[in-house]
């Protein structure tokens, strides 16, 4: 029983014989595995898990803190403010290149390309791209104050205490 | 017939020869060479020799053609192997005991502050005699022709070399490498500014990507002191050992170092030739000779050899080997005298609470840390991506085979040099000065969008003006290898300039100071 050619690709003026088709495919699919076996592979170098301590950490109880006045956490690199509202967190990490910023009469100023920020981390000269970044203030059931140094929040939110 | 006594005879007789019978098994060829054809020998039958072809050019020996820069920045990498290596023996690469132990090499293990000095020192001159050596090539115009995928492997090492010289940088772990390391590894993800900028950040993230690649975290730790360890001293010296081999090879089938068309006869007027012989000797080489050549002196093929003689070339052995030898002994030598007068710094222990103030890379970073100050994606990945494909491109961009092999191609090239020279001179030190007075856009306008300032700052404002003087240049002279000398002139100035400024006066927190005596203690 004899089958009429196969039309591969259904465009009449050019057909791919079996072949042709048999070889691309086979080229294709070697490409297609080494690929996968490539991105696999580099499944190895990508860090899945950080050897970093916990982004949550505790800072104390607010009577610790007196009303209208920052403190420098230096270990973790954030500035704890109190206001009458409450509590904020202020990274301390110039978000231009990772340096750490250092205090100012008026603000902050980094000292690897001299990004100055205000006191409310505004950029108001040198390279870095945007603000210092504000974390999220919250409370342990203990009654101590955390700071989750991977939770960026809007500079107005305030952990009222 | 074999009796016992002729059988220890015989043996007796191996044992005396044995000497004579050892040496013979290793030699293939015989030894002092005295004919040119054994002189070809001691070089194609030789494992470590045979990368040379057995006759090079006379001209390609002249010191003031090539300078040598090539032979000596391969030089200072073997030396960097071998100190490398010695280094290894004491250094721990983790982050508790690696400070310690370059405190120890340096100060207890026998030798140890020599070799490390050595170590150090050979890695800054490799990368300045890299930096001159693709400097020489360009200006010879030795790119053109079959020579252009070499100057892409040149490229490659290029790249190579300073991702070995950024990867050892940290290894040290005090606090010059840990803050230089910190800030690389966030220039590496600084596309991140741009995707925030772009506000696709959470979508597609090479930066962070990139980042968590390099250094295995968030923050440079022990993952990052393995993942640069593995990178310094095996992934990357073998790719460079792989490059460094292709390299030479393509030397090899590119017809050897480049030389100007008039070579020969530079060379015979040299030596005293009258001209008379020399004119008779022009023209294509007589196909159908009167004498007979070796068959390791005529090769067919597509190179630039064809059709020309040996007659101007001479038997690498011995000469050509002396030359390298001697090339070798004296970079070792400054090495030497380098190594035993000057120490390389350590500073305190990487301490992640405290930045240095100010925190400098290496002087050949330095040109980049300044671009970077502006803007940490252009100045950091996309202003050297750029420079580094417009250099990629210049073979093929510039295709004019004339004057190769010719400084400058010419006197009118030359000119251009030096006009492309005083502009950019010019040019450079007014936008620095303007910047240092006045500042830049944030500062006059601080709600800026980032965006803008990615796109316009000092770096984006020196690519656009030097690309306009090469088009310009490009006009008025009609020839791309003028237009290139143009480019290549105004962008090595940019990058003396920039370094200068990074080195001399750039104190505390990056502000611009006439002196250090200057700067504010802290």
């Amino acid at each position: 029983m004899s089958r009429k050619t196969e039309n591969q690709g259904g465009n009449q003026e050019s057909k791919m014989n079996r072949r042709d088709f048999l070889h691309k495919a086979a080229v294709g699919s070697l490409l297609g595995a080494g690929a996968m076996a490539f991105l696999g592979t580099m499944q190895l170098p990508l860090p899945k898990v950080f050897n970093e301590p916990p982004s949550i950490f505790k800072i104390g109880s607010p009577v610790d803190f007196p009303i209208d006045t920052y403190q420098l956490i230096a270990e973790k690199n954030v500035y704890i403010l109190r206001n009458r509202e409450g509590m904020r967190a202020l990274s301390a990490i110039c978000t231009h290149l990772g340096c750490i910023v250092t205090e100012t009469a008026n603000g902050f100023q980094c000292p690897c390309h001299g990004s100055k920020f205000t006191l409310d981390g505004n950029v108001v000269s040198g390279p870095a791209p945007r603000g210092l970044d504000w974390l999220e203030v919250e409370m342990a059931p203990d009654g101590n104050l955390t700071v989750d140094l991977d939770k960026k929040v809007a500079m107005e939110k305030v952990f009222s205490v | 017939m074999s009796t016992n006594e002729s059988g220890i005879k015989v043996f007796l007789d191996n044992l005396k020869n044995l000497h004579r019978t050892a040496r013979d098994s290793f030699r293939r060829f015989q030894w002092p060479p005295k004919s040119a054809r054994e002189r070809s020998q001691a070089v194609f039958q030789n494992f470590f020799l045979h990368i040379h072809s057995t006759r090079i050019h006379k001209y390609s020996l002249r010191p003031s053609f090539t300078l040598c820069l090539g032979l000596i920045t391969f030089f200072l990498f073997l030396l960097l192997c071998v100190t490398g290596v010695l280094l290894m023996v004491y250094y721990n690469p983790s982050t508790d005991h690696a400070y310690n132990t370059v405190k120890d090499i340096s100060y207890v293990v026998g030798a140890g502050r020599y070799m490390r000095n050595m170590h150090r020192w050979a890695a800054h001159a490799m990368v300045l005699a890299l930096l001159l050596h693709m400097a020489r090539v360009f200006y010879t115009g030795s790119y053109k022709g079959t020579r252009k995928f070499n100057w892409a492997i040149g490229m490659g090492l290029f790249g190579v070399t300073l991702m070995l010289s950024f990867s050892g940088y940290l290894l040290p772990w005090d606090q010059l490498a840990y803050w230089a390391i910190t800030i690389g590894a966030n220039i590496a993800g600084s596309p991140t500014e741009l995707t925030d900028a772009l506000g696709m950040t959470h979508m597609f993230d090479p930066g962070g990507t990139m980042k968590h690649l390099l250094i295995g975290g968030n923050t440079v730790g022990q993952e990052a002191l393995i993942r640069f360890y593995l990178l310094h001293v095996i992934i990357l010296p073998a790719v460079c050992f792989v490059l460094i081999g292709v390299h030479f090879w393509r030397i090899r089938k590119d017809g050897g170092l480049s030389r100007p068309d008039n070579a020969d006869e530079i060379v015979m007027r040299e030596e005293g030739v009258p001209e008379a012989e020399i004119a008779a000797q022009k023209g294509n080489f007589n196909l159908n000779p009167t004498k007979t050549y070796g068959l390791m002196e005529l090769v067919k093929s597509k190179t630039p050899l064809l059709n020309k003689g040996p007659d101007q070339t001479i038997l690498t052995y011995p000469t050509g080997i002396w030359a390298e030898v001697a090339v070798f002994m004296l970079t070792v030598a400054v090495m030497m005298l380098l190594a035993y007068f000057f120490d390389a710094p350590l500073k305190e222990l990487a301490n992640p609470a405290i930045p240095e103030n100010p925190a400098k890379a290496p002087w050949y970073f330095l040109g980049l840390q300044e671009l970077v100050s502006y803007s940490a994606f252009m100045g950091g990945v996309g202003i050297p991506g750029i420079v580094v494909f417009g250099l990629l491109l210049i073979p093929y961009l510039d295709r004019e085979e004339s004057f190769v092999g010719v400084w400058f191609s010419g006197k009118e090239g030359k000119k251009i040099a030096l006009q492309s020279l005083l502009f950019s001179s010019l040019f450079m030190v007014s936008l620095l000065a303007f910047t240092v007075k006045f500042g830049w856009l944030r500062n006059w306008f601080p709600d800026i969008s980032q965006l803008i300032i990615i796109f316009v700052n000092p770096g984006t404002i020196i690519v656009l003006v030097y690309a306009l003087w090469s088009i310009y240049t490009l006009q008025r002279t009609g020839s791309t290898r003028k237009a290139a000398i143009a480019l290549f002139t105004c962008f090595v100035v940019g990058f003396i300039v920039l370094t200068i400024m990074g080195v001399y006066f750039r104190g505390p927190n990056w502000e611009f100071y006439w002196s250090p005596s200057q700067w504010l203690l802290h």
